[in-house]
């Protein structure tokens, strides 16, 4: 135990009194702040010259319409409060000298064959296709109010025939606000943000093995501590730097949020389950132990970094898998594919998160989940512990992942 | 002097092409391209609930029990069923008859309001069938050219002022090409980065080079490896646009959709990334070969090219600017910088109308910096062979070939 103490105060050490560790850590978030700031602070003209350098403004927010269908006869009386202003121009000419003037910035031209062909034009002088899909409601609006009979209750009962009231009868199953766009985003950020810290974690031990390993460090230490005792250590320390650079990183952000006058509250408009921070911590680190376990292996193995990151690929596999499938779990947390992958110990750290921030889910589902996981990294570490072997740390060969899964269990 | 230059470049082709990784990034492409396609599938299939779903319609809108047209909505309709009061629709749910049920309230013509109510969640596809069917019946009165419009949508086509470009459903590859070519040339660069990094250093560390350079100068060395390299390169590009195309032809015999009959390219836009591409590879090979005559072994030249090959990827960053806003500043200067020029040109050609003159720019700056690349990377093989076992700095090999590297 002391020897695993000393490993893991060593470890942290060398991490924490590294000044590149402090640059990452203080300096990002800094960084990030500072060109937000920067920008909002600018004054309104230099404001507006840097955007318009990236986008340029148009002053002109009327569009033309000519209408050689006949189909037009009026327009709705509520097209100009929602903004969109429409001017009627009898053939192209004068509407391309309009376009000219800047008096608009695009115009429609429906042909004599509308109903027919059921087919429109939008005349653009900065073309761009995604055009034709973002004015769209408003012309389809003015259609179908036209093809009624300027009928505007009928208009829009066939524009948009349903506002849904979803209700749901089950008592663990409330319904979801399906309108709520926070109901997709959060549990989607919180898989990716975990998906990352994981990953992240997990390449500090990579690093950090191979590193001893290629400047031969690792064979002193090996005298000295048990394989189990450097990897139990390496692993406790690398995990606390990073949930300590993870709450470092949330914090500085909180804090330049409230100085500059601003908050991000997602609480207030989308309901976080209670007690998903302490899913969050305890998921955390039962995936890191894993993953950080696995590419301790991979350093011990690989005769240099650069091969050793190569084998990683294989063993994120199934920690993309469930981001692949994101939108099933968020949309049915409780469906067979989401129980699946959240009770496999690779892929549950993810999937039982992005599950948790999802939804209502049975309690007993995180807690096996958790167990199964927990039982895993045990078994690793005791696995991984076992390629510390001098003979494997020297033998400097080519490492595939075959090889690396055949020395794993062949001990 | 033709045929050393061939016997390189013939020689790098056969030592990456007939080699087990090459293949593998052959096959990777199109094995991505299938599990997208397969987990998009598989995401369709498990948010999906063919069960039949109920409706208590107080409002009586529902009566006519118009079904939707065969052309709205997707292929695979649920079956809608009327019951009489929520109390049978409940049963209904109870015993699972049914997924879900919706209330259409008596005020529903003032509120458009209606309730879906569910014991485990519906499916996405129950949800928008029902809103096509209320919206069939709502629409019920109108003649039927009229509705089936009102239903199914009109049909947009973009134009720029000029009429030189277009743009309708039936030209949609003309926008996923570009994209396709941008992407295409990431990965190659990425998947590639072990071959360019090792294209000189491999002989360096070997020493077969001491042979090479008695027998042929460094134009003809460097010309032969640049052109070993873009055949290689040609080979899994042309290996995947085959794919491409079998896969097209494919899914055409078995999708009956009218969009993949109607798909038309445009020839112009094709010759023009042609053009941007073939001297932007060249580009990348002449900075691979530079930095491989440079370093003395090839751990050291894989992470020089994985920093210059960075701006390619991170161009990506860009790409909401470049698709939004086509034709702003930024988005020009980014797309003339030779290092994002590959991945964002195409984008502006994609999304915007692009002034002939910054297309002939784009392919001059390409053509002018894949020169400049091949020219320098001969002269850092030169100084390479002079300096064995040193690393060259760039500076140094800026300045020494300014001042009369330049000369054989």
């Amino acid at each position: 135990m002391k020897k695993i103490f000393f490993v893991l105060i060593t470890e942290i050490k060398n991490r924490v009194l590294r000044p590149a560790f402090w640059i990452f850590t203080l300096g990002l978030p800094v960084v990030a702040f500072l060109i937000m700031w920067g920008f909002t602070s600018a004054s309104g003209d230099s404001q507006e010259s840097i955007l318009n350098m990236i986008a340029p403004s148009q002053n002109v927010e009327t569009w033309g319409l000519i209408d050689d269908s006949g189909v037009i006869t009026e327009f709705p009386a509520d097209l100009e409060e929602s903004g969109v202003f429409l001017e009627v121009y009898p053939d192209t000419e004068s509407a391309e000298a309009a376009l000219e003037r800047e008096e608009i910035t695009e115009y429609y031209y429906f042909p004599a064959d509308l109903i027919e062909s059921g087919e429109y034009y939008l005349v653009t002088p900065d073309f761009n296709p995604l055009d034709g899909t973002s004015n769209n409601w408003a012309i389809d609006w003015v259609l179908t109010f036209n093809m009624v009979g300027g009928d505007k209750l009928l208009a829009s009962q066939v524009q948009y025939p349903m506002f849904e009231n979803r209700i749901s009868l089950s008592p663990d199953e409330p319904a979801t606000d399906g309108d709520n766009p926070l109901a997709f985003a959060v549990p989607y950020g919180i898989t990716i943000f975990f998906y990352m810290m994981i990953f992240s974690s997990a390449s500090m031990m990579l690093n950090s093995i191979s590193k001893e390993k290629q400047n031969q460090v690792i064979e002193v230490l090996l005298l000295s501590v048990t394989p189990h005792q450097l990897l139990v250590g390496k692993i406790v320390a690398l995990g606390l730097i990073g949930m300590a650079q993870t709450g470092i990183y949330i914090g500085i952000a909180q804090v330049l949020l409230k100085l500059s006058g601003r908050s991000f509250d997602v609480a207030a408009s989308f309901s976080i389950p209670s007690n998903l921070i302490v899913w969050g911590v305890v998921f955390f680190l039962l995936g890191y132990s894993i993953y950080a376990s696995l590419m301790a292996g991979a350093g011990a193995l690989a005769p240099n970094a650069r091969e050793a990151s190569q084998l990683t690929f294989i063993f994120i596999i199934p920690l993309i898998i469930p981001l692949f499938f994101i939108t099933v779990l968020i949309e049915n947390p409780n469906g067979l594919l989401a129980v699946i992958v959240s009770m496999i110990p690779f892929s549950a750290p993810v999937a039982m998160m992005t599950r948790l921030a999802a939804g209502n889910i049975p309690l007993w589902h995180p807690i096996l989940s958790a167990v199964i996981m927990a039982v895993t990294a045990y078994l690793i570490i005791i696995l991984v512990a076992r390629l510390f072997r001098a003979q494997t740390l020297l033998s400097g060969q080519e490492v595939k992942p075959a090889t690396y899964f055949k020395l794993l269990f062949s001990h | 002097m033709q045929a050393k230059f061939w016997f390189v470049a013939l020689n790098e082709y056969r030592k990456h092409v007939f080699q087990k990784r090459f293949i593998l990034a052959i096959i990777s492409v199109p094995a991505l391209l299938s599990v997208s396609f397969l987990v998009g599938f598989l995401t369709e299939y498990l948010t999906r609930n063919l069960d039949p779903v109920g409706y208590v319609d107080q409002a009586g809108v529902l009566a006519d029990n118009n079904p939707v047209p065969e052309e709205v909505g997707n292929s695979n309709k649920v079956e809608f069923l009327a019951f009489e009061d929520q109390e049978t629709a409940e049963q209904a749910l109870e015993a699972g008859e049914i997924q879900a049920y919706y209330l259409i309230p008596t005020t529903y013509f003032e509120t458009r309001e209606v309730d879906l109510i569910y014991i485990k969640e519906p499916g996405d596809n129950a949800e928008s069938d029902f809103f096509h069917f209320l919206r069939t019946n709502v629409s019920g009165d109108l003649p039927e050219r009229e509705r089936m419009l009102v239903l199914d949508g009109f049909d947009v086509t973009v134009r720029s002022v000029d009429g030189s470009r277009e743009f309708n459903e039936k030209q949609i590859f003309n926008l996923i090409l570009p994209i396709v070519f941008g992407f295409l040339f990431t990965f190659v660069l990425t998947s590639g980065s072990g071959y360019l990094s090792n294209a000189v250093t491999e002989e360096k560390e070997n020493r077969t080079i001491e042979i090479l350079s008695t027998s042929m100068s460094a134009n003809q060395f460097i010309l032969g490896k640049v052109l070993g390299i873009v055949m290689v390169i040609f080979t899994q590009v042309i290996s995947w646009i085959i794919f491409f195309v079998i896969a097209f032809f494919g899914a055409r015999a078995a999708f009956d959709a009218e969009w993949i009959d109607a798909a038309q390219i445009d020839f112009n836009l094709l010759l023009i990334l042609l053009l941007l591409f073939i001297p932007a590879f060249f580009f990348f090979s002449g900075i691979a070969l530079t930095i491989s005559s440079m370093v003395t072994d090839s751990s050291e030249g894989q992470q020089a090219i994985g920093i210059v090959s960075m701006p390619v990827g991170f161009s990506y960053w860009f790409a909401y600017l470049i698709i939004s806003n086509p034709g702003s500043t930024v988005s020009v200067i980014l797309s003339l910088i030779p290092f994002t020029l590959p991945t964002l040109m195409p984008l502006r050609l994609a999304f915007g109308v692009v002034p002939w003159v910054q297309i002939a720019l784009g392919i001059g700056i390409m053509t002018l910096c894949a020169f400049f690349t091949i020219w320098l990377a001969a002269r850092a093989y030169e100084m390479g062979m002079m300096q064995y076992g040193k690393r060259i700095r760039l500076r140094e090999l800026l300045w020494n070939s300014t001042k009369g590297g330049g000369k054989k």
